[in-house]
């Protein structure tokens, strides 16, 4: 049996329809961006007009990537809007992405872990440090990536309201900032979830949103034990039907 | 008596085409061909026939604007055979004054431009000489896509060429972008002036309008600020450049702590693996 026929046997789901939709918005658009910013950044690069060229040269390559931007902010203010309903709706403010002491214990006791000072991993509630890290990273970089490349995209209204070197710096932030987020994404978040040998050629949660039992007890185990509440934990939901414990 | 005229009718008929045509290939003929009479006399030196007379190839002046020109329309200063050799420098300034006997407004407009003050700057500087061609065409030293090598040519070294460079304009232009602006569309192009002329196109006061050519609110808070900064703690550029600084650092700090962070987690994964793998083979007891 693969591993999606057994998460589809006994799953917990952990990103339901609007995080997965989010998540599909965020890097398609991600992606052209980046293959539309980069021939733009490495102008004098050979590869760069041979990219260009491929994206019907650089009017229609730029229009692309402004257009790429409308998708990507439209994902942000979705998910902006998701957080605010979803906190009306269960009239309950969730602080599972919020960093705590404990994310710092953790991160301590992994890399003791790692180096063969403990003899077991910590153990992780609804988000590990490493998803807070990458939750956060995602938001700093729309913050970022979004004003500034706003900035940029309307310069004139931009300058009714700032000086013109806070305009040209916003373009330094936004080219560098895009290249962080491409090296983030591609060391550290293409390990976590496609290159890591436990997950390899990639986990598939994005997909359908759900981890097995198996799963839960190894990354999430702190979640699974939390006592089945009567309404009040809303997060954690079974799409089997099973009980948690 | 009928049929004498129609035969008269079916001639004259004939005779027109004839004439016709010949006038619809003539044009294409001449754009061609060489032209007639004193350009067939010049090159009959000029064409590497004479050892030491400097070789005009007729392909370049035949593909260039100007390829229905005589010679001396150009050069009226050398119209005696034999005539007396002339320095490069020279025959640039006497072409230049006839360059503007057909270009007059630019002629005009370029005598009052900075670039008339400068020694040895004429209008091949920009154009070319034999292969002047017009500004639409792509391989023009003037095309949208050669302008700023061309300015850069004398500019190369200065800091508006390197900042231009680096700026958006700049990598949308080298990249064959056709709506954003080139050195020209600033500054012009015949009447450049010094931007500390009041009647130059970016001398402070007038720059928010040009600004405003393309960016269409002409904001004096827009037009504000060095368009040719240097990325540099100093100066106009130290903002960018604290930007710039703070990023890469960001970048490379980040990136290290999260690659020690993967290497330091495979290592251990690799280590359960051989851990796993041992009893197995029944090597190792527990």
């Amino acid at each position: 049996m693969s591993r999606l026929e057994i998460q589809k046997k006994e799953s917990y789901q952990r990103f339901n329809l609007h995080q997965r939709l989010q998540h599909i918005m965020m890097f398609s658009s991600f992606i052209i961006l980046a293959l539309t910013g980069l021939p733009i950044k490495y102008s004098d690069a050979g590869w760069a007009t041979t990219l260009t060229l491929l994206w019907g040269g650089f009017d229609s390559m730029f229009h692309i990537h402004l257009g790429a931007a409308v998708v990507m902010l439209a994902a942000s203010a979705y998910h902006l809007i998701y957080l605010i309903v979803y906190a009306l709706l269960k009239r309950k403010i969730s602080m599972a992405a919020v960093p705590n002491l404990k994310d710092g214990s953790d991160l301590v006791h992994n890399i003791r872990y790692f180096l063969g000072l403990e003899q077991n991993p910590p153990q992780f509630g609804r988000y590990s440090y490493k998803e807070k890290f990458d939750y956060l990273a995602v938001f700093w970089g729309m913050v970022i990536m979004g004003f500034s490349g706003l900035m940029l995209w309307f310069p004139e209204i931009a300058a009714a309201y700032m000086p013109r070197w806070v305009i040209d710096s916003a373009r330094f932030a936004h080219s560098d900032e895009a290249m962080l987020a491409i090296l983030a994404i591609v060391i550290w978040h293409f390990f976590n979830v496609h290159f890591n040998p436990r997950y390899f050629p990639m986990n598939y949660s994005w997909m359908h949103g759900n981890l097995s039992r198996h799963e839960m007890e190894d990354e999430h185990p702190l979640e699974l034990e939390q006592p089945k509440p009567s309404g009040k934990i809303v997060a954690l939901k079974q799409n089997s039907g099973r009980e948690l414990d | 008596m009928n049929l004498y005229r129609s035969f008269k009718l079916a001639l004259v008929m004939v005779a027109t085409g004839l004439v016709a045509v010949t006038v619809w290939w003539a044009p294409a003929d001449t754009a061609t061909a060489e032209p007639a009479g004193s350009n067939q006399t010049c090159l009959a030196c000029h064409s590497n026939q004479v050892p030491g007379v400097p070789e005009v190839t007729w392909e370049t002046i035949g593909s260039s604007v100007h390829a229905g020109n005589s010679c001396i329309g150009c050069h009226s200063e050398q119209s005696q055979i034999p005539h007396n050799s002339v320095g490069i420098q020279e025959l640039s300034q006497q072409v230049s004054s006839n360059c503007q006997v057909c270009h007059e407004e630019a002629g005009r407009e370029f005598q009052n431009s900075i670039h008339s003050q400068v020694a040895g700057i004429t209008c091949a500087t920009c154009h070319g000489d034999h292969n002047v061609l017009n500004v639409d065409d792509p391989s023009a030293l003037v095309a949208r896509k050669n302008v700023v090598s061309t300015c850069n040519s004398c500019h190369g070294d200065s800091n508006a060429a390197a900042s231009y460079a680096e700026s958006f304009h700049g990598k949308a232009v080298s990249l064959g972008g056709t709506e954003t602006p080139t050195c020209a569309t600033c500054h012009g192009s015949h009447q450049i002036l010094a931007a500390s002329n009041p009647s130059s196109r970016v001398a402070a006061a007038n720059l928010p309008q040009i600004c405003a050519e393309c960016h269409r609110l002409p904001q004096a808070n827009f037009a504000a600020g060095n368009e040719h900064f240097e990325l540099a703690p100093v100066g106009a550029g130290r903002p960018m450049f604290y930007t710039f600084q703070f990023f890469t650092w960001l970048t490379i700090i980040a990136m290290a702590l999260l690659i020690i962070h993967i290497e330091l987690e495979l290592w251990r994964q690799l280590r359960q693996a051989r851990k796993k793998r041992t009893p197995e083979s029944g090597e190792v007891k527990e």
